[in-house]
Protein backbone atom coordinates (compact mmCIF):
# COMPACT_ATOMS: atom_id res chain seq x y z
CA UNK A 1 0.00 0.00 0.00
CA UNK A 2 2.69 2.54 1.35
CA UNK A 3 5.00 1.68 -1.99
CA UNK A 4 1.77 2.42 -4.47
CA UNK A 5 1.36 5.91 -2.09
CA UNK A 6 5.01 6.44 -3.19
CA UNK A 7 4.85 6.01 -6.90
CA UNK A 8 1.48 7.97 -7.06
CA UNK A 9 3.61 11.03 -5.24
CA UNK A 10 6.07 10.68 -7.90
CA UNK A 11 3.51 10.52 -10.45
CA UNK A 12 1.98 13.24 -9.26
CA UNK A 13 5.28 15.55 -8.97
CA UNK A 14 6.70 14.73 -12.45
CA UNK A 15 2.81 15.93 -13.65
CA UNK A 16 3.25 19.15 -11.84
CA UNK A 17 6.38 19.33 -13.48
CA UNK A 18 5.21 18.46 -16.17
CA UNK A 19 2.59 21.75 -16.18
CA UNK A 20 5.37 24.27 -14.83
CA UNK A 21 7.10 23.91 -18.22
CA UNK A 22 4.18 25.93 -20.05
CA UNK A 23 4.25 29.29 -18.79
CA UNK A 24 7.07 31.40 -17.31
CA UNK A 25 8.39 32.43 -13.90
CA UNK A 26 10.50 35.38 -13.33
CA UNK A 27 13.18 34.32 -11.43
CA UNK A 28 13.31 30.98 -13.43
CA UNK A 29 15.19 29.80 -16.40
CA UNK A 30 13.65 31.58 -19.46
CA UNK A 31 12.60 28.47 -22.41
CA UNK A 32 14.39 28.24 -24.99
CA UNK A 33 13.10 28.54 -28.03
CA UNK A 34 13.62 27.84 -31.83
CA UNK A 35 12.17 30.40 -34.44
CA UNK A 36 12.91 31.64 -37.82
CA UNK A 37 13.51 35.37 -38.65
CA UNK A 38 12.67 37.64 -41.21
CA UNK A 39 15.78 36.71 -43.33
CA UNK A 40 14.97 33.50 -43.13
CA UNK A 41 17.73 33.01 -40.18
CA UNK A 42 16.96 30.43 -37.61
CA UNK A 43 17.27 31.74 -34.00
CA UNK A 44 17.66 29.55 -30.69
CA UNK A 45 17.64 31.91 -27.18
CA UNK A 46 20.44 29.03 -26.03
CA UNK A 47 22.21 30.97 -28.82
CA UNK A 48 22.33 34.02 -27.01
CA UNK A 49 23.43 32.73 -23.54
CA UNK A 50 26.40 35.35 -22.67
CA UNK A 51 24.26 38.27 -23.28
CA UNK A 52 21.26 40.05 -22.10
CA UNK A 53 17.95 39.25 -24.62
CA UNK A 54 14.90 41.33 -24.83
CA UNK A 55 11.70 39.90 -26.40
CA UNK A 56 9.46 42.54 -27.57
CA UNK A 57 5.87 40.61 -28.93
CA UNK A 58 4.84 43.15 -31.45
CA UNK A 59 1.51 43.64 -33.82
CA UNK A 60 1.79 46.31 -36.56
CA UNK A 61 -1.77 47.53 -36.35
CA UNK A 62 -2.39 47.44 -32.47
CA UNK A 63 -2.66 51.38 -31.18
CA UNK A 64 -0.70 50.39 -28.32
CA UNK A 65 2.02 49.26 -30.38
CA UNK A 66 1.40 52.16 -32.95
CA UNK A 67 2.10 54.39 -30.02
CA UNK A 68 5.31 53.19 -29.79
CA UNK A 69 6.52 52.90 -33.10
CA UNK A 70 4.66 55.71 -34.47
CA UNK A 71 6.52 58.11 -31.74
CA UNK A 72 9.74 56.84 -32.41
CA UNK A 73 10.09 55.75 -28.80
CA UNK A 74 10.14 51.24 -29.37
CA UNK A 75 12.95 52.31 -32.02
CA UNK A 76 15.41 54.57 -30.07
CA UNK A 77 15.30 51.86 -27.22
CA UNK A 78 16.09 49.20 -29.55
CA UNK A 79 19.36 51.12 -30.97
CA UNK A 80 20.19 52.08 -27.28
CA UNK A 81 20.21 49.06 -26.30
CA UNK A 82 21.67 47.04 -29.19
CA UNK A 83 24.38 49.20 -28.93
CA UNK A 84 25.02 47.89 -25.34
CA UNK A 85 25.05 44.56 -26.35
CA UNK A 86 21.33 43.66 -25.64
CA UNK A 87 20.12 41.28 -28.34
CA UNK A 88 16.75 42.47 -29.10
CA UNK A 89 14.10 39.99 -30.64
CA UNK A 90 10.60 41.66 -32.10
CA UNK A 91 8.27 38.64 -31.84
CA UNK A 92 5.69 38.44 -34.56
CA UNK A 93 3.22 35.24 -32.68
CA UNK A 94 -0.12 36.71 -35.05
CA UNK A 95 -1.87 33.54 -36.44
CA UNK A 96 -2.63 34.02 -40.79
CA UNK A 97 -5.18 36.33 -41.49
CA UNK A 98 -5.53 37.84 -38.04
CA UNK A 99 -3.99 41.76 -37.27
CA UNK A 100 -0.25 42.11 -37.36
CA UNK A 101 0.54 39.05 -39.14
CA UNK A 102 3.22 39.70 -41.70
CA UNK A 103 5.78 37.43 -44.66
CA UNK A 104 8.84 38.06 -44.16
CA UNK A 105 8.90 40.35 -46.65
CA UNK A 106 6.34 42.74 -45.23
CA UNK A 107 8.22 42.81 -41.91
CA UNK A 108 11.30 43.49 -43.52
CA UNK A 109 9.68 46.49 -45.57
CA UNK A 110 8.04 47.62 -42.16
CA UNK A 111 11.12 47.36 -40.39
CA UNK A 112 12.85 49.72 -43.04
CA UNK A 113 9.71 52.14 -43.09
CA UNK A 114 10.13 52.43 -39.39
CA UNK A 115 13.76 52.58 -39.12
CA UNK A 116 13.57 49.55 -36.21
CA UNK A 117 16.71 48.01 -35.21
CA UNK A 118 15.60 44.87 -33.77
CA UNK A 119 18.52 42.32 -34.04
CA UNK A 120 16.01 40.38 -35.35
CA UNK A 121 12.38 39.81 -35.81
CA UNK A 122 11.09 36.26 -35.35
CA UNK A 123 7.72 34.77 -37.21
CA UNK A 124 6.03 33.17 -34.88
CA UNK A 125 2.43 32.58 -37.07
CA UNK A 126 1.91 29.44 -35.36
CA UNK A 127 2.21 30.97 -31.85
CA UNK A 128 4.47 28.75 -30.34
CA UNK A 129 7.00 30.70 -28.92
CA UNK A 130 3.93 33.03 -28.12
CA UNK A 131 2.34 30.21 -26.14
CA UNK A 132 5.56 29.75 -24.42
CA UNK A 133 6.18 32.83 -22.87
CA UNK A 134 2.40 33.27 -22.79
CA UNK A 135 2.99 36.61 -24.33
CA UNK A 136 -0.47 38.03 -23.98
CA UNK A 137 -0.39 41.62 -25.51
CA UNK A 138 1.42 43.59 -27.75
CA UNK A 139 3.51 44.51 -26.36
CA UNK A 140 4.38 42.46 -24.21
CA UNK A 141 8.10 43.09 -23.02
CA UNK A 142 10.28 39.94 -21.45
CA UNK A 143 13.86 41.23 -20.09
CA UNK A 144 16.55 37.38 -19.91
CA UNK A 145 19.68 37.85 -18.36
CA UNK A 146 22.91 36.13 -19.82
CA UNK A 147 22.75 33.44 -17.46
CA UNK A 148 19.27 32.67 -19.04
CA UNK A 149 17.24 33.56 -16.61
CA UNK A 150 14.01 35.25 -16.91
CA UNK A 151 14.60 38.87 -15.19
CA UNK A 152 11.39 41.06 -16.27
CA UNK A 153 8.37 40.12 -17.17
CA UNK A 154 5.27 42.78 -18.25
CA UNK A 155 4.24 45.65 -19.77
CA UNK A 156 6.92 48.33 -21.52
CA UNK A 157 6.28 51.15 -18.79
CA UNK A 158 3.48 52.60 -16.46
CA UNK A 159 1.46 54.07 -18.68
CA UNK A 160 -1.14 51.47 -20.11
CA UNK A 161 -2.46 53.74 -23.00
CA UNK A 162 -2.52 54.46 -26.69
CA UNK A 163 -1.39 58.39 -25.93
CA UNK A 164 2.30 59.20 -27.31
CA UNK A 165 1.73 62.18 -25.21
CA UNK A 166 2.61 59.62 -22.02
CA UNK A 167 5.81 58.23 -23.32
CA UNK A 168 7.41 61.51 -22.26
CA UNK A 169 6.36 61.25 -18.61
CA UNK A 170 6.36 56.96 -18.89
CA UNK A 171 8.73 55.11 -16.12
CA UNK A 172 10.36 52.39 -19.09
CA UNK A 173 11.08 49.26 -17.50
CA UNK A 174 12.66 47.52 -19.93
CA UNK A 175 15.00 50.23 -19.62
CA UNK A 176 14.99 49.98 -15.57
CA UNK A 177 15.58 47.06 -15.77
CA UNK A 178 18.56 46.56 -18.08
CA UNK A 179 19.95 49.43 -16.43
CA UNK A 180 19.42 47.91 -12.95
CA UNK A 181 20.80 44.46 -14.29
CA UNK A 182 24.02 45.66 -15.84
CA UNK A 183 24.72 47.41 -12.64
CA UNK A 184 24.62 43.83 -10.80
CA UNK A 185 21.12 44.90 -8.68
CA UNK A 186 18.43 43.03 -8.54
CA UNK A 187 15.46 44.73 -10.47
CA UNK A 188 12.89 46.93 -8.30
CA UNK A 189 10.21 46.08 -11.14
CA UNK A 190 10.30 42.93 -12.49
CA UNK A 191 6.78 41.91 -13.10
CA UNK A 192 3.87 43.98 -14.29
CA UNK A 193 0.35 43.97 -15.85
CA UNK A 194 1.48 43.68 -19.53
CA UNK A 195 -0.77 45.97 -21.65
CA UNK A 196 -1.64 46.37 -25.32
CA UNK A 197 -4.03 44.42 -27.86
CA UNK A 198 -4.47 40.99 -27.55
CA UNK A 199 -1.56 39.01 -29.44
CA UNK A 200 -3.50 37.08 -32.20
CA UNK A 201 -2.97 33.50 -31.91
CA UNK A 202 -4.95 31.02 -34.08
CA UNK A 203 -8.53 30.02 -33.00
CA UNK B 1 -3.51 58.31 -45.80
CA UNK B 2 -5.13 59.67 -42.59
CA UNK B 3 -8.85 59.38 -41.57
CA UNK B 4 -10.03 61.38 -39.22
CA UNK B 5 -13.29 60.95 -37.17
CA UNK B 6 -15.97 62.41 -37.77
CA UNK B 7 -18.40 64.02 -34.65
CA UNK B 8 -21.82 64.40 -34.81
CA UNK B 9 -23.15 66.29 -31.72
CA UNK B 10 -26.97 66.54 -30.56
CA UNK B 11 -27.43 68.52 -27.60
CA UNK B 12 -30.95 69.19 -25.97
CA UNK B 13 -30.83 72.33 -24.01
CA UNK B 14 -34.66 73.25 -24.29
CA UNK B 15 -34.97 75.41 -21.00
CA UNK B 16 -38.32 73.67 -20.10
CA UNK B 17 -36.89 69.86 -21.10
CA UNK B 18 -33.95 69.51 -19.84
CA UNK B 19 -33.76 65.64 -21.71
CA UNK B 20 -31.69 63.19 -20.75
CA UNK B 21 -29.39 62.96 -23.86
CA UNK B 22 -26.56 65.59 -24.13
CA UNK B 23 -24.73 63.62 -26.66
CA UNK B 24 -24.23 61.47 -29.52
CA UNK B 25 -21.01 60.73 -30.88
CA UNK B 26 -20.74 58.36 -34.25
CA UNK B 27 -16.90 57.18 -34.40
CA UNK B 28 -15.36 56.73 -37.61
CA UNK B 29 -11.81 55.00 -37.51
CA UNK B 30 -10.40 57.63 -34.80
CA UNK B 31 -7.00 56.35 -35.35
CA UNK B 32 -4.20 58.80 -36.45
CA UNK B 33 -1.11 58.28 -38.29
CA UNK B 34 0.27 55.61 -41.35
CA UNK B 35 -1.25 53.57 -44.06
CA UNK B 36 -5.18 51.86 -42.78
CA UNK B 37 -7.55 49.59 -43.86
CA UNK B 38 -11.00 50.55 -45.59
CA UNK B 39 -13.17 52.30 -43.26
CA UNK B 40 -15.18 50.41 -41.05
CA UNK B 41 -18.90 51.08 -39.73
CA UNK B 42 -19.38 52.67 -36.29
CA UNK B 43 -19.08 50.63 -33.59
CA UNK B 44 -19.89 52.12 -30.67
CA UNK B 45 -22.18 54.94 -30.34
CA UNK B 46 -21.30 57.13 -26.91
CA UNK B 47 -24.02 59.44 -24.90
CA UNK B 48 -24.33 61.41 -21.64
CA UNK B 49 -27.17 60.96 -19.70
CA UNK B 50 -28.73 61.79 -16.68
CA UNK B 51 -31.57 60.12 -14.48
CA UNK B 52 -34.03 62.47 -14.06
CA UNK B 53 -35.98 60.14 -11.13
CA UNK B 54 -32.70 61.37 -9.03
CA UNK B 55 -33.34 65.05 -9.61
CA UNK B 56 -34.07 65.41 -6.03
CA UNK B 57 -31.62 63.77 -4.01
CA UNK B 58 -28.33 65.40 -3.07
CA UNK B 59 -26.50 63.15 -5.57
CA UNK B 60 -28.37 62.79 -9.11
CA UNK B 61 -27.05 59.99 -11.22
CA UNK B 62 -25.16 60.81 -14.83
CA UNK B 63 -24.14 57.72 -16.68
CA UNK B 64 -22.11 57.01 -19.88
CA UNK B 65 -24.12 54.71 -22.39
CA UNK B 66 -22.10 52.65 -24.53
CA UNK B 67 -23.73 51.41 -27.55
CA UNK B 68 -21.36 48.93 -29.39
CA UNK B 69 -22.13 47.21 -32.78
CA UNK B 70 -22.68 42.99 -32.66
CA UNK B 71 -18.91 41.55 -31.15
CA UNK B 72 -17.29 44.68 -30.04
CA UNK B 73 -16.79 45.00 -26.66
CA UNK B 74 -15.16 47.30 -23.98
CA UNK B 75 -13.44 46.86 -20.88
CA UNK B 76 -14.23 46.13 -17.25
CA UNK B 77 -12.22 47.73 -14.44
CA UNK B 78 -10.33 45.09 -14.42
CA UNK B 79 -9.82 44.32 -18.57
CA UNK B 80 -8.32 40.64 -18.03
CA UNK B 81 -5.58 39.68 -20.43
CA UNK B 82 -5.52 42.81 -22.48
CA UNK B 83 -6.80 45.99 -23.16
CA UNK B 84 -8.37 48.73 -21.22
CA UNK B 85 -11.26 50.27 -19.50
CA UNK B 86 -12.98 53.33 -20.08
CA UNK B 87 -11.65 56.67 -18.56
CA UNK B 88 -14.12 59.00 -17.53
CA UNK B 89 -12.93 62.76 -16.68
CA UNK B 90 -15.28 65.03 -15.14
CA UNK B 91 -14.94 68.70 -15.79
CA UNK B 92 -16.94 70.21 -12.62
CA UNK B 93 -18.07 73.16 -11.22
CA UNK B 94 -15.83 74.20 -7.72
CA UNK B 95 -17.76 72.06 -5.16
CA UNK B 96 -18.91 68.88 -7.12
CA UNK B 97 -17.22 66.19 -7.09
CA UNK B 98 -17.98 62.58 -8.99
CA UNK B 99 -18.48 59.23 -7.46
CA UNK B 100 -16.89 56.16 -8.42
CA UNK B 101 -18.27 54.71 -11.78
CA UNK B 102 -20.58 52.22 -10.73
CA UNK B 103 -19.56 49.17 -12.49
CA UNK B 104 -22.26 46.72 -13.88
CA UNK B 105 -20.85 42.97 -13.68
CA UNK B 106 -19.04 42.25 -16.47
CA UNK B 107 -19.32 39.53 -19.03
CA UNK B 108 -16.24 36.91 -20.25
CA UNK B 109 -15.24 37.18 -23.71
CA UNK B 110 -12.66 34.50 -24.26
CA UNK B 111 -10.81 34.45 -27.79
CA UNK B 112 -7.71 32.48 -29.30
CA UNK B 113 -7.07 31.18 -25.94
CA UNK B 114 -7.15 34.51 -23.81
CA UNK B 115 -9.98 35.96 -21.93
CA UNK B 116 -10.73 39.69 -21.19
CA UNK B 117 -13.53 41.34 -19.17
CA UNK B 118 -16.17 43.51 -20.83
CA UNK B 119 -19.21 44.05 -22.21
CA UNK B 120 -20.67 43.38 -24.92
CA UNK B 121 -24.03 45.07 -26.27
CA UNK B 122 -25.29 47.67 -25.05
CA UNK B 123 -23.64 49.15 -21.21
CA UNK B 124 -23.96 52.60 -18.69
CA UNK B 125 -21.25 53.24 -16.76
CA UNK B 126 -23.29 55.49 -14.14
CA UNK B 127 -21.90 57.79 -11.41
CA UNK B 128 -23.36 60.11 -8.56
CA UNK B 129 -22.54 63.46 -8.77
CA UNK B 130 -22.93 65.52 -5.62
CA UNK B 131 -23.09 69.11 -5.04
CA UNK B 132 -22.20 71.93 -2.41
CA UNK B 133 -25.24 72.52 0.26
CA UNK B 134 -27.12 75.30 -1.53
CA UNK B 135 -29.26 78.04 -0.36
CA UNK B 136 -32.77 77.95 -2.01
CA UNK B 137 -33.70 77.13 -5.53
CA UNK B 138 -30.67 74.64 -7.09
CA UNK B 139 -29.34 76.44 -10.57
CA UNK B 140 -28.68 74.31 -13.38
CA UNK B 141 -24.96 74.25 -14.40
CA UNK B 142 -23.28 72.90 -17.25
CA UNK B 143 -20.93 70.20 -16.65
CA UNK B 144 -18.49 68.16 -19.19
CA UNK B 145 -17.31 65.01 -19.39
CA UNK B 146 -13.99 63.65 -21.66
CA UNK B 147 -14.39 59.75 -22.09
CA UNK B 148 -11.47 57.63 -23.68
CA UNK B 149 -12.37 54.15 -24.69
CA UNK B 150 -10.88 51.29 -26.38
CA UNK B 151 -13.03 49.25 -28.58
CA UNK B 152 -12.38 45.75 -29.86
CA UNK B 153 -13.30 43.21 -31.95
CA UNK B 154 -10.55 41.02 -33.43
CA UNK B 155 -8.89 44.39 -33.76
CA UNK B 156 -8.87 47.14 -31.04
CA UNK B 157 -9.81 51.18 -31.70
CA UNK B 158 -9.41 53.72 -29.53
CA UNK B 159 -11.88 56.45 -28.98
CA UNK B 160 -12.56 59.66 -27.71
CA UNK B 161 -15.53 61.97 -27.14
CA UNK B 162 -16.18 65.18 -25.42
CA UNK B 163 -19.40 65.55 -24.03
CA UNK B 164 -21.99 68.19 -22.10
CA UNK B 165 -25.17 68.59 -19.73
CA UNK B 166 -26.78 70.58 -17.65
CA UNK B 167 -27.00 69.53 -14.04
CA UNK B 168 -28.23 68.41 -12.11
CA UNK B 169 -31.42 66.84 -14.55
CA UNK B 170 -34.96 67.64 -13.73
CA UNK B 171 -37.88 65.84 -13.32
CA UNK B 172 -39.67 65.34 -16.54
CA UNK B 173 -42.42 63.09 -17.62
CA UNK B 174 -41.73 63.43 -21.28
CA UNK B 175 -41.07 59.64 -22.86
CA UNK B 176 -37.51 60.38 -23.61
CA UNK B 177 -37.47 60.93 -19.75
CA UNK B 178 -38.44 57.44 -19.38
CA UNK B 179 -36.32 55.65 -21.32
CA UNK B 180 -33.56 57.01 -19.62
CA UNK B 181 -34.42 56.55 -16.34
CA UNK B 182 -35.54 52.42 -17.62
CA UNK B 183 -31.36 52.84 -18.46
CA UNK B 184 -30.55 53.42 -15.24
CA UNK B 185 -32.87 51.37 -13.35
CA UNK B 186 -31.91 48.66 -15.82
CA UNK B 187 -28.00 49.15 -15.22
CA UNK B 188 -28.70 48.97 -11.22
CA UNK B 189 -29.86 45.42 -11.28
CA UNK B 190 -26.25 44.76 -12.78
CA UNK B 191 -24.54 46.22 -9.98
CA UNK B 192 -22.79 43.54 -7.84
CA UNK B 193 -24.20 43.48 -4.48
CA UNK B 194 -23.34 42.76 -0.77
CA UNK B 195 -23.93 38.81 -0.64
CA UNK B 196 -26.97 38.64 1.87
CA UNK B 197 -27.10 37.35 5.34
CA UNK B 198 -26.35 33.19 5.40
CA UNK B 199 -24.14 34.03 2.15
CA UNK B 200 -20.48 33.77 2.74
CA UNK B 201 -17.46 33.94 0.53
CA UNK B 202 -14.29 32.34 1.97
CA UNK B 203 -11.18 31.57 0.34
CA UNK B 204 -8.07 29.40 0.66
CA UNK B 205 -4.93 28.78 -0.96
CA UNK B 206 -4.18 25.12 -2.37
CA UNK B 207 -0.72 24.96 -4.44
CA UNK B 208 -1.38 26.33 -7.55
CA UNK B 209 -4.94 27.30 -7.62
CA UNK B 210 -6.95 29.79 -4.93
CA UNK B 211 -10.54 28.24 -4.15
CA UNK B 212 -13.30 29.71 -3.34
CA UNK B 213 -16.09 28.31 -1.04
CA UNK B 214 -19.61 29.86 -1.17
CA UNK B 215 -21.99 29.03 1.50
CA UNK B 216 -25.44 30.46 -0.31
CA UNK B 217 -28.91 31.09 1.13
CA UNK B 218 -30.40 29.91 -1.94
CA UNK B 219 -29.44 27.11 -4.31
CA UNK B 220 -26.97 28.00 -7.43
CA UNK B 221 -26.39 25.44 -10.00
CA UNK B 222 -22.96 27.50 -11.57
CA UNK B 223 -21.19 30.84 -10.56
CA UNK B 224 -18.23 32.78 -12.70
CA UNK B 225 -15.82 34.94 -10.82
CA UNK B 226 -14.52 38.08 -12.26
CA UNK B 227 -11.30 39.55 -9.79
CA UNK B 228 -10.78 43.01 -9.12
CA UNK B 229 -7.28 42.73 -9.11
CA UNK B 230 -5.10 41.81 -12.66
CA UNK B 231 -2.43 39.21 -12.18
CA UNK B 232 -3.94 37.41 -9.14
CA UNK B 233 -5.58 34.71 -11.38
CA UNK B 234 -5.05 33.35 -14.86
CA UNK B 235 -7.83 34.56 -16.08
CA UNK B 236 -7.98 32.27 -19.27
CA UNK B 237 -8.09 29.23 -17.19
CA UNK B 238 -11.16 27.45 -17.10
CA UNK B 239 -12.48 28.15 -13.31
CA UNK B 240 -13.78 24.52 -12.00
CA UNK B 241 -17.23 24.85 -10.45
CA UNK B 242 -18.39 22.11 -8.07
CA UNK B 243 -21.24 21.81 -6.03
CA UNK B 244 -20.45 21.14 -2.10
CA UNK B 245 -22.92 20.90 0.45
CA UNK B 246 -24.83 24.41 1.01
CA UNK B 247 -23.39 26.05 -2.14
CA UNK B 248 -20.34 25.90 -4.32
CA UNK B 249 -16.57 25.51 -4.78
CA UNK B 250 -14.66 27.46 -7.32
CA UNK B 251 -11.04 26.90 -8.39
CA UNK B 252 -9.45 29.33 -9.83
CA UNK B 253 -5.44 29.18 -11.07
CA UNK B 254 -2.95 31.24 -9.45
CA UNK B 255 -1.56 33.71 -12.23
CA UNK B 256 2.31 32.33 -12.72
CA UNK B 257 3.08 35.64 -12.69
CA UNK B 258 1.56 37.29 -9.66
CA UNK B 259 2.46 41.10 -9.03
CA UNK B 260 2.11 41.07 -5.35
CA UNK B 261 1.31 38.99 -2.33
CA UNK B 262 -2.62 37.93 -2.62
CA UNK B 263 -4.09 38.78 1.17
CA UNK B 264 -7.57 38.38 -0.10
CA UNK B 265 -9.50 37.54 -3.20
CA UNK B 266 -11.55 40.64 -4.05
CA UNK B 267 -14.08 40.52 -7.09
CA UNK B 268 -17.33 39.99 -8.34
CA UNK B 269 -19.38 36.70 -8.51
CA UNK B 270 -21.93 36.07 -11.20
CA UNK B 271 -24.60 33.68 -10.82
CA UNK B 272 -26.69 32.17 -13.86
CA UNK B 273 -29.80 34.18 -12.64
CA UNK B 274 -28.05 37.34 -12.81
CA UNK B 275 -27.38 37.72 -9.45
CA UNK B 276 -24.22 39.26 -8.78
CA UNK B 277 -22.24 39.40 -5.60
CA UNK B 278 -19.10 41.94 -3.95
CA UNK B 279 -16.50 39.38 -2.59
CA UNK B 280 -13.74 40.55 -0.54
CA UNK B 281 -12.38 36.83 1.18
CA UNK B 282 -9.64 36.72 3.20
CA UNK B 283 -7.35 34.30 2.05
CA UNK B 284 -6.29 31.22 4.49
CA UNK B 285 -4.28 28.71 4.05
CA UNK B 286 -5.10 25.10 2.82
CA UNK B 287 -7.74 23.32 5.19
CA UNK B 288 -5.22 19.94 5.21
CA UNK B 289 -2.25 22.78 6.40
Amino acid sequence: MRKALVLFAAFILFLAARLAAFGVSVGASAPDFTATDSNGQTHHLSDYRGKFVVLEWHNNGCPYVRKHYGSGNMQRLQKEWTAKGVIWLTVISSAPGKQGYVTAEQENEYLKKMDAAPTAALLDPTGQVGRLYSAKTSPHMFIINPQGILIYDGAIDDHPTTDVADIAVSKNYVSQGLTEAMAGKPLSISTSRPYGCSVKYPD
Amino acid sequence: MNLLGSFIFYRGLHPRRLIAKAGIAILLLPLAGGAQDSPSPPNVRVELLTDPETSSGSSPSVGIHFQLEPGWHIYWQNPGDSGEPPRIEWQLPRGYRAGPIEWPFPQRLEHGGLVDYGYEGDVLLMQKISMPPMAGVVRPVLVSVQVKWLVCREICIPGKIHLETSFPPVSDPSPEAAVSHKLFAAARKRLPQQPPPGAVVTATSEKDRWVLRLRLARKESHAIFFPLEPGEIEDAAPQAVTRVPRGLAISLKKSSEPLKPVESLRGVLVFPSGTAYQVDAPVRGSPRE
